[in-house]
């Protein structure tokens, strides 16, 4: 897993993962947009879950069901 | 880069059944993946821990040899325990793509870690993986 945020700005970010705790799975920041524009993401929160490939196996807008998700992960 | 807009749609159009189609445009991304990739390996490597040192050019034993990792060693904590790293103001470095990941759908963007080890890393060489990858879109406000 990994967590990928834009907007606002770095120190905002590191805020974010401070007050979160966010600590158990990398968590990327992207300046640009960039990242979110090649996935297609307009608003969040958002998921998406990719086999070790590629292939987009699940996208969720909002909270993602987390049995749902391990139940995608584990079928590949 | 790509637009936007189509794939945009595509996941507000689905957020009233709770799933979206995250369609990542592979044939846009390709196109500038031939100019980046040139099969040096880049994202932080794990450490590698050194095996023991032997004096009689023996190899060391195969209960002393150091166990290789199951997963790479990114810095982050199985128990959750903080680990804050320091925002850089500094430019986007180039960041090369792993041979692997040269077919990777993700898009070749340098992006700032901002926990676990730091640094910065190429998005492509997130894939391939041993896992499926959970992407997972935050944003502070």
């Amino acid at each position: 897993m990994i967590g990928l945020g834009t907007q606002d700005s770095a120190n905002d970010a590191i805020e974010f993962v401070e007050s979160r705790e966010t600590y158990s799975f990398p968590m990327y920041w992207d300046e640009t947009f960039e990242s979110w524009i090649a996935f297609g993401v307009t608003s969040q929160p958002a998921a998406a879950l990719l086999s070790p490939s590629g292939e987009v196996l699940g996208a969720w807008l909002g909270a993602f069901p987390a049995d749902e998700v391990l139940q995608l992960a584990a079928s590949t | 880069m790509p637009a936007a807009s189509n794939d945009g749609a595509a996941i507000d159009d689905a957020a009233s059944t709770g799933t979206a189609n995250v369609t990542i445009p592979t044939s846009d991304l390709a196109s500038d993946q031939a100019d980046s990739v040139d099969g040096t390996p880049v994202i932080d490597p794990p450490a590698t821990t050194a095996g023991p040192e032997t004096t009689d050019g023996d190899p060391p034993a195969d209960d002393a040899k150091p166990a290789e990792p199951a997963w790479p060693d990114d810095g982050c904590s199985a128990d959750n325990t903080p680990s804050p790293t320091e925002a850089a103001d500094a430019p986007a470095p180039v960041l090369e793509i792993r041979t692997e990941s040269a077919a990777s759908p993700l898009p070749d963007l340098a992006v700032r870690r901002i926990n676990c080890n730091g640094g910065w890393v190429n998005l492509r060489n997130e894939l391939p993986s041993e896992l499926p990858l959970l992407v997972w879109f935050w944003a502070p406000h």
